[in-house]
C-alpha cells in the first residue's frame, strides 16, 4: 500500500505527459481543413526572404494586399524572415516535406529543390495562359526552366549598377566616367579631395553587384559552364585582368578606408550623406535615394567598359531575381492549387506590373505603364538607362548561375582584392579551388 | 528514503533527464557526425563521401586560421580573465558598505546578450569611428591608433578582451562563491601564526580555491570554443575570414555557403578539440594534485 502511494506522483506525471503529447499532436479529424474543397476559404502560406515585407518589399506587399482585396476568399499568410534564416528554414522544411505553398528561394537552391522533386511544375499553368507568356521579357521567363519544365518565376527584375552623385562630379570638375580609364581618373581626383570614390562595405560580402557585371565584361558567361565542368580553370588570363583592375582601383584609393568593418548599409549611408561619389547597388535603393536630399543629383550607370575586355562591353544588368517557387504538395489540394495559380496570374498581370511601377520596381512583362518623372526622378533615370538600345543585358548575374558555395567564393575573391588581403592571383585561386572542390 | 536507494527507482528517476539529454545533446552529435561524412547542401539526399570532408578540412587555410584565432582568444581570455576575476572577487568579498550593489553591477555584462556586447564594442573598437582611436587621436597618440578590429592581426586579441569583459562578472561570482566556502577559522589560525595578507592569499586562499580555479578554467575553455555572436557583430569573420573563430567559420560554411556536410565536419572537429583541451587540463591538474600529495 505504501509503495502504491509513493508511486502515484510518477504515474500522475506520466499521465500528464501523455495528455500533453496528445494535446500537441496533429489536428483531430473533425478540425476544419484549410483550403479543402469543403471550405470556401483558402489560405496560402507564402514565405519571403525579408523580415518585414511591408517596409522592406513594399511592391510585393502591396501586390499581395491588392490580390487579397480582390479575392476575399483567399488569405495569404505571409511568413517573413531575414534572408539567411529564410533559406535555413526552407532547407529544414524541405527535409521534412513541409515546404510553404509559395516561397522565394536562391536560384541554385531552387534548382536543387526541383531536382529533388519538391517543386510544382508550372508548365501547365503557362501552357494554359499563353497571353501571359507573350508579355514576358524572355530572359525573365526562360531562366527557371530545366528540360522545358518551368519550376519557378522571377520574383522581380534585378537591375544593378552604380548610383553616382552628379553634384560631386560637378564640384570637382570630373567628367562622368564611361571607360575604366575615365573611372581611374575620377578616383584620383576624389582621392586628392578626401571623397570616397566607391562606397562599399565588406561586412556584407554579397554587395559586389556592379563588379560582377564587370566580370561579365571579361567573358564570364562564355566560360563559366566549361569552368564548372572542370574543362577550364577560373584562374585564366581574362579573369586575371578583371582582378588586376580591382587591385589598381584599391591602390588608387577608390574604396573607403574602413571597408573591412563597414556593412553595405553603412556604405549606402556614406553615399546618402554625400560623402561618396559612387555606390555599388541596384534599383531597390531608388526609393530611398528619391526620399533623400540627393534626389535631384543622382544618376545611374552600368559601370565601366574595358579596352582589354572580352566581347560586348556595353553590358547592362537587367536580370531575373531569385525565383518564386511553389511546393509540389500544392497539387494535392485543388482549391489551394487554383488559389496559387490565381495569385501568380495576378502577380504577373498588368495590374501587378502597375503596382510594381508605383513602387519603383520595373515590371517583368512588356508593359506601357506610366512613370511620373517629377514624382520619381531617380527611378525615371534608371528606366531611361534600361531603355537604352545600345546596351544589352548580361544573361544573368554571375553569382546566380553557380552554387551558393562558389558564389560565396566569388564574393570573397572580389572583396579580398578590395581589402588588400589577396593578390589578383590569390583571388583567382580562391574561386578555382572552390570549384574544383565541388 | 528506502526505495530511493533501489537501483531500479534511481534509473526510473534518471530516465527523463537521460531522455532529454539524449534527444538534445547525444542524438544531434550523432546526426552531425553522420552528415560530416556526406556531401549535402541541405536539400535532397546527402551523398556519402567517407572522410573527404575531414581531408579537405586539413587543407583548408580558413579552418586553420579559425583554429588559430580561437586558441588566441582562449589564451588572451585565460590570461586576462582568471587573475582579474579572482582579484575582483577578493575585492567584492570584503564587508564594505554597498558591496551588494557592486556585486550586482559586476555581474551586469554577463546578462547582456552577446550580440549587444558586440554592437557596443564596435563603437569602441572600430578603427575609423570607434571611441578608442578617436580618443587616442584627440590626445595626440595617433601612432597607437591601431586597427583593433577588421585588420589582419589584432581582431582575435580584441575578441579575447571583449569576451573577458563580458564574462568577468560571471567568473568573479564563481570565485566569490568559492571564497565564501573557506572557513574563517583557518584565517583566524593564520592570524595567530602571524601570517600577513600575501601569505594568507598564497598559502590559504589560492590552494583552497583549487577546485574553483579548475571549474573556471573549464568554463572559459568551453566559453571560448562557443564564441559566436561577438565575432559576428564585431567583424562578421572578416576581412576575408581572417578573424573567424571555429564556430563562426562553421556557421559560415554551413549556412552561408550551403555546405552542410563540410560545416558539420568543422562542428565535429570543434567538439573534439574542446573535449581534448578540457581533458588535457583536467588530466594535467590531476597530475599536479597527485604529485603534491606524494
Amino acid at each position: 500500500m505504501m509503495k502504491r502511494v509513493k508511486l502515484f506522483p510518477f504515474f500522475s506525471l506520466l499521465l500528464l505527459m501523455v495528455i500533453s503529447v496528445i494535446g500537441c499532436s496533429n489536428k483531430s479529424a473533425t478540425d476544419p481543413v484549410e483550403g479543402s474543397e469543403a471550405s470556401e476559404e483558402v489560405t496560402i502560406d507564402f514565405a519571403i526572404h525579408v523580415a518585414n515585407p511591408k517596409d522592406q518589399e513594399p511592391a510585393f506587399y502591396q501586390t499581395v494586399e491588392k490580390f487579397m482585396e480582390e479575392n476575399p476568399d483567399i488569405t495569404i499568410n505571409l511568413q517573413g524572415t531575414d534572408q539567411q534564416e529564410h533559406i535555413r528554414n526552407i532547407k529544414m522544411k524541405s527535409q521534412s516535406n513541409a515546404l510553404p505553398d509559395i516561397f522565394w528561394m536562391l536560384p541554385a537552391s531552387a534548382q536543387e529543390l526541383e531536382e529533388a522533386g519538391q517543386l510544382l511544375d508550372l508548365t501547365p499553368f503557362f501552357d494554359n495562359n499563353p497571353e501571359l507568356v507573350e508579355k514576358f521579357h524572355m530572359n525573365m521567363f526562360e531562366t527557371y526552366q530545366i528540360d522545358g519544365k518551368q519550376y519557378g518565376m522571377p520574383y522581380q527584375p534585378l537591375v544593378t549598377g552604380f548610383w553616382y552623385n552628379e553634384a560631386l562630379f560637378d564640384q570637382y570638375n570630373v567628367d562622368l566616367p564611361e571607360t575604366y580609364e575615365d573611372l581611374t581618373e575620377a578616383v584620383k581626383v576624389f582621392e586628392e579631395n578626401d571623397v570616397v570614390s566607391i562606397a562599399k562595405g565588406a561586412r556584407d560580402p554579397y554587395s559586389v553587384w556592379a563588379f560582377l557585371t564587370m566580370l561579365s565584361r571579361y567573358g564570364y558567361f562564355d566560360k563559366i559552364d566549361v569552368i564548372v565542368e572542370g574543362e577550364e580553370s577560373f584562374n585564366n588570363d581574362d579573369f586575371l585582368k578583371f582582378y588586376e583592375k580591382i587591385d589598381e582601383l584599391r591602390e588608387l584609393g577608390a574604396f573607403p578606408a574602413n571597408i573591412t568593418t563597414q556593412s553595405y548599409f553603412q556604405a549606402v549611408e556614406t553615399f546618402m550623406t554625400g560623402e561618396a561619389a559612387l555606390l555599388d547597388a541596384g534599383i531597390w535603393e531608388a526609393k530611398k535615394i528619391e526620399e533623400s536630399k540627393l534626389a535631384n543629383d543622382v544618376g545611374f550607370w552600368w559601370g565601366p567598359t574595358f579596352d582589354d575586355g572580352v566581347g560586348n562591353q556595353n553590358l547592362s544588368s537587367i536580370v531575373p531575381a531569385a525565383p518564386l517557387v511553389v511546393g509540389k504538395h500544392v497539387e494535392d489540394d485543388q482549391a489551394k492549387y487554383e488559389a496559387v495559380m490565381k495569385f501568380l496570374q495576378f502577380y504577373y498581370s498588368e495590374d501587378g506590373a502597375q503596382i510594381m511601377l508605383d513602387n519603383q520596381v520595373p515590371p517583368m512583362i512588356v508593359f506601357d505603364g506610366e512613370i511620373d518623372e517629377e514624382k520619381h526622378p531617380v527611378f525615371a533615370k534608371v528606366v531611361e538607362q534600361m531603355n537604352r538600345t545600345d546596351w544589352k543585358s548580361q544573361p544573368n548575374q554571375p553569382d546566380l548561375v553557380v552554387s551558393e558555395s562558389i558564389a560565396n567564393a566569388l564574393y570573397d575573391s572580389i572583396y579580398g582584392v578590395m581589402n588588400g588581403i589577396y593578390t589578383p592571383e590569390e583571388a583567382l585561386d580562391i574561386v578555382a579551388n572552390r570549384i574544383s572542390g565541388q | 528514503m528506502h526505495w530511493l536507494s533501489k537501483k531500479r527507482y534511481i534509473c526510473f528517476m534518471l530516465l527523463p533527464t537521460l531522455l532529454v539529454y539524449s534527444a538534445y545533446i547525444i542524438l544531434p552529435i550523432i546526426i552531425a557526425s553522420y552528415y560530416s561524412l556526406t556531401r549535402f547542401s541541405g536539400i535532397g539526399v546527402p551523398e556519402f563521401i567517407g572522410l573527404e570532408n575531414y581531408q579537405a578540412l586539413l587543407q583548408d587555410p580558413f579552418f586553420w586560421v579559425s583554429l588559430k584565432n580561437t586558441v588566441i582568444v582562449l589564451g588572451v581570455t585565460l590570461i586576462v580573465l582568471i587573475p582579474s576575476a579572482f582579484f575582483l572577487a577578493l575585492l567584492l568579498n570584503r564587508d564594505v558598505k554597498g558591496s551588494n550593489v557592486l556585486k550586482a553591477l559586476n555581474f551586469a555584462p554577463a546578462v547582456i546578450a552577446p550580440i549587444l556586447v558586440g554592437l557596443i564594442w564596435v563603437f569602441i573598437l572600430d578603427p575609423d569611428m570607434g571611441f578608442v582611436n578617436v580618443f587616442l587621436q584627440k590626445i595626440g597618440l595617433e601612432q597607437l591608433a591601431f586597427q583593433w578590429i577588421g585588420g589582419t592581426t589584432l581582431t582575435p586579441y580584441s575578441v579575447g578582451v571583449v569576451e573577458s569583459w563580458r564574462i568577468l562578472g560571471f567568473i568573479a561570482t564563481i570565485f566569490l562563491a568559492g571564497l565564501a566556502t573557506i572557513p574563517r577559522e583557518i584565517y583566524e589560525a593564520s592570524d595567530i601564526d602571524g601570517a600577513n595578507r600575501v601569505q594568507k592569499l598564497i598559502f590559504i586562499t589560492i590552494p583552497m580555491l583549487n577546485e574553483t580555479f579548475k571549474i573556471n578554467v573549464i568554463l572559459i575553455i568551453t566559453f571560448c570554443f562557443k564564441i559566436f555572436e561577438t565575432v559576428l557583430q564585431l567583424t562578421n569573420g572578416g576581412p576575408n575570414h581572417l578573424s573567424e573563430v571555429l564556430v563562426t567559420y562553421m556557421y559560415n560554411v554551413t549556412f552561408i555557403s550551403g555546405e552542410y556536410g563540410y560545416g558539420m565536419a568543422v562542428a565535429v572537429v570543434t567538439l573534439l578539440i574542446t573535449i581534448v583541451f578540457t581533458a588535457l587540463f583536467i588530466g594535467l591538474s590531476k597530475k599536479r594534485v597527485e604529485k603534491k600529495g606524494v
